[in-house]
């Protein structure tokens, strides 16, 4: 079987390079029209497990530094080359879109953590089951407008990098972590970088975690329906 | 694992996590990724993943995951 790794423009400027993929194999390209695709071949499907996943990462970022690309998500595998290609024929117009939105950028990850000290345990103690869902209703309440909050004061201090890069999507607040991802012109790394750190002194009871640059994970078209999206 | 991690190595994982595991270009596979007996991850549907805690949780019980066809 083959999985894919990432879509790209072409395999041609990919020629000669020996990089390699998932479980240590050699990446190949298969071609379909004005788009292509990396991919190993694998006897099984790769478990979905830290080691895999990582050797994944870093298998699209090797790609990344040679070409345009839309990472693809982890798991995706055909039983035939065929069947790939008839799945990146039916998708080939969003995905050379979405290749063309991408070009020349790359993903900044950016997450804001609330101090551990303000993220306390439950202090529900009560044996009645009323007074139980009532005071648990209370919490959740609680943290809910504690994440607002948080969200608020995260928008706050990227403020400057949201008006230079507006192209950004937000993740829902989890575990007192405000998590954001820009797509910035490659160029743009180091400025970006020193935008987001000098912005965090107004803040110093929170951290900050800058990475990057990605592949454009958060970027990557929507595809409602694979088979129905057409050139 | 979680546990004897920093936050900030964490949150490192959870970066990758987030990004391999529920992001990215989602196409009709032809494998599908299953925890257990509890299909999680249906490639030729849908990626069902949603949430890198439980992606991270999971990969410190690598026995649990498996992959079929």
């Amino acid at each position: 079987m083959i999985c894919l790794c990432a879509i790209i423009e072409s395999a041609d400027r990919l020629a000669g390079l020996e990089l390699m993929g998932l479980d240590h194999q050699m990446m190949e390209y298969l071609s379909c029209d004005n788009i292509a695709a990396a991919f190993t071949r694998h006897t099984v499907a790769p478990t979905a497990v830290a080691e895999n996943i990582v050797q994944y990462e870093q298998a699209i970022e090797s790609l990344m530094a040679h070409a345009a690309l839309l990472p693809v998500r982890f798991g995706t595998c055909f039983n035939s080359e065929e069947r790939a290609r008839d799945v990146l024929s039916n998708n080939r117009g969003c995905l050379a879109e979405g290749l063309e939105a991408v070009r020349g950028q790359v993903e900044m990850g950016v997450r804001i953590l609330k101090p551990e000290a303000t993220r306390r345990p439950s202090a529900i103690s009560s044996v009645r089951g009323t007074d139980y869902m009532q005071a648990r209703l209370a919490e959740r309440r609680q943290e809910e407008e504690g994440e607002q909050q948080h969200l608020r004061i995260a928008h706050e201090i990227l403020s400057p990098s949201i008006q230079r890069w507006p192209n950004y999507v937000r993740s829902p607040v989890r575990n007192g972590i405000a998590s954001f991802a820009f797509l910035v012109p490659r160029n743009d790394v180091q400025v970006f970088r020193s935008a987001v750190s000098v912005s965090m002194p107004s803040r110093p009871d929170l951290r900050l975690l800058c990475t990057g640059p990605w592949p454009a994970y958060h970027f990557t078209p929507a595809l409602s329906n694979s088979e129905a999206c057409h050139a | 694992m979680a546990n004897e991690l920093s936050q900030e190595q964490e949150v490192s994982l959870l970066e990758i996590l987030d990004r391999v595991l529920d992001k990215g270009v989602v196409l009709t596979g032809d494998i599908t990724l299953s925890v257990a007996d509890v299909d999680l991850v249906y490639v030729g549907l849908r990626l069902l993943i949603s949430s890198a805690e439980a992606a991270a949780r999971m990969s410190s019980e690598p026995s649990l995951i498996n992959a079929r066809t």
